[in-house]
């Protein structure tokens, strides 16, 4: 049988999941704080049929050897962590992360997750909490009396109660990075959990240690950018199509080789 | 009558099965970062060159067509699958803004450590571990030019070699291959070049190694042209593989003529010429 018909199934299955990561890219693209991946590919191992410099006859060596791909594998799914744009809110207990690091939520199960979505609310014990009521970390309490919640771009978090009052300091937030961003793992609702390649998170105020400063009254776009989508997703299916052909020209072949007798 | 010929038409369609595999090995990655595309080559085979040119040999057998006609084989010959050659020309570069996506603008190969010895990619789309190392998709890190280390000491082997950043602000690769952090320099990514690429043997995972029995003559890369933000797609040419698809199935589809018209020969003299009846 030839080696083609397995190698373009190989070809297809990889553009199919290049097309999976395209589709939940266009499906995000108005997710705030979403991150878009690519899939990356790589080529599998070659079957050599002959070694460089073994005896193709008797006075000549092949000079070269002879070897064929047998495909290609999906390597990795990259995320990009680039910045999305700022969507203006005016909603006070909206933020958004300029730069690097992650809002931390503790979660149900009381783990702690980390999403760079900053659209919080204030849960029943008013608390501030994300839209599936994570509580976020360090635990900031608004008073039911605040008139005014200001957020600093260092994290510090005040509130004033009326206009005669000096303002209350609520908390400091904490923001946290993680030397390989792209390590993390989805888990989704906007949430991260780190991974063994991912490294460990470490917290800092918002602008040290590499991370960005925090803007209030405003929310990070998705970062999926619709024309490259549109591009990749030509690019993939055309790929996968031509995938196909080699596996009708392989079958027609084989077709060809059977009819011969 | 001789019905050798067959395999002559076997050959062929042999070689031309290994051309579509080939083929349909470029085409499977015809978006994998760095890929290059194969091409198979072939060569006349011919049995009568096995024997040295000066040999006489005294007919023992009675005259045939052979005896008048000097084919030197060339009735037998066949086609046999000469080497795979990559071809090397530069794939386009892709905007991907990735701080650690890095495209050779040229030729040149970026050195990885992989279990089994030093590797040469040309694909750039590393990424950072757990430790911080600059490390290409498969975990394997890449490598600084050797006499370079953070501290400034003189560092020869892999271990030392590798890229290792601490997180904490912006990772920029320049043109020439200087890895910075922040205003930090810690080094120059090794580049190299292989002054004879036929020397370099595909290892899967988008890695060249080294032939065994070819000497590589390894340089480093004088003016090394890096792209940050830029990843090089596959160099494979979708409408120039589909065209030789096309070939391949026809000369493939030709040899197997070849045979049905030996058969139909053998046919004829077994069943037509051995038939006494008339």
């Amino acid at each position: 049988m030839f080696k083609s018909l397995n190698t373009a199934a190989t070809g297809m299955v990889a553009q199919q999941s290049n097309m999976d990561v395209v589709a939940n890219n266009i499906a995000n693209v108005n997710t705030v704080g979403f991150k878009k991946s690519r899939a990356e590919f790589e080529d599998l191992v070659y079957s050599n049929l002959k070694d460089p410099g073994q005896a193709s006859g008797l006075q000549s060596v092949s000079p070269t050897g002879v070897q064929t791909g047998l495909g290609v594998r999906t390597a990795a799914t990259q995320k990009d962590f680039t910045d999305g744009q700022a969507q203006i809110t005016n909603n006070p207990l909206d933020m958004q992360i300029e730069g690097a690091g992650f809002f931390q939520v503790r979660t149900q199960d009381g783990e702690i997750s980390y999403t760079r979505d900053g659209a919080f609310k204030k849960d029943p014990g008013g608390k501030l909490a994300d839209k599936n009521g994570n509580i976020l970390i360090p635990e900031i309490t608004i008073p039911e009396t605040a008139m005014i919640i200001e957020i600093l771009p260092n994290g510090e978090i005040k509130c004033i109660h009326n206009k005669d009052a000096a303002p209350e300091v609520l908390g400091q937030l904490e923001i946290a990075n993680f030397i390989n961003p792209a390590g993390l793992k989805s888990v989704g609702k906007n949430l991260y959990v780190p991974s063994p390649a991912s490294g460990q998170a470490t917290a800092a105020r918002p602008g040290t240690l590499g991370t960005g400063y925090i803007s209030q009254g405003q929310l990070e776009t998705s970062n999926v950018n619709i024309v490259d989508e549109m591009i990749n997703m030509i690019s993939a299916q055309r790929a996968y199509e031509t995938n196909s052909k080699v596996i009708q020209t392989s079958d027609q072949m084989l077709q060809t080789a059977v009819n011969v007798k | 009558m001789s019905l050798k010929g067959v395999y002559t038409a076997l050959s062929g369609a042999l070689a031309q099965s290994l051309k579509l595999d080939t083929i349909a090995n470029n085409i499977a990655n015809v978006n994998t970062t760095g890929f290059k595309k194969d091409t198979q080559t072939f060569q006349e085979y011919l049995t009568a060159m096995e024997k040295e040119q000066g040999v006489i040999q005294v007919p023992k057998v009675p005259a045939s067509i052979d005896s008048f006609y000097q084919m030197n084989g060339g009735d037998k010959s066949f086609v046999d699958a000469a080497g795979t050659f990559t071809n090397f020309e530069q794939g386009s570069l892709k905007s991907t803004g990735g701080k650690l996506d890095v495209a050779i603008d040229g030729s040149g190969f970026f050195e990885v450590s992989t279990p089994a010895g030093i590797k040469l990619t040309r694909a750039g789309n590393f990424t950072v571990d757990a430790n911080g190392q600059l490390v290409t998709k498969d975990g394997f890190p890449v490598l600084l030019e050797a006499g370079e280390s953070e501290d400034g000491t003189l560092a020869e082997d892999s271990e030392n070699r590798v890229v290792k950043f601490t997180g904490q602000s912006t990772m920029t690769i320049s043109e020439a291959g200087e890895v910075m952090e922040g205003d930090k320099k810690i080094g120059k990514l090794s580049l190299v070049n292989v002054l004879n690429p036929e020397s370099l043997q595909k290892t899967g995972n988008n890695y060249f190694g080294f032939k065994e029995n070819l000497n590589p003559e390894v340089v480093t890369l004088k003016n090394p042209s890096l792209k940050q933000g830029f990843i090089e797609t596959s160099n494979v040419n979708i409408i120039q593989e589909m065209t030789d698809m096309i070939m391949t199935q026809r000369v493939f589809e030709g040899t197997q003529k070849a045979m049905s018209a030996y058969d139909n020969m053998a046919d004829k003299l077994i069943n037509q010429v051995g038939n006494t009846k008339g």
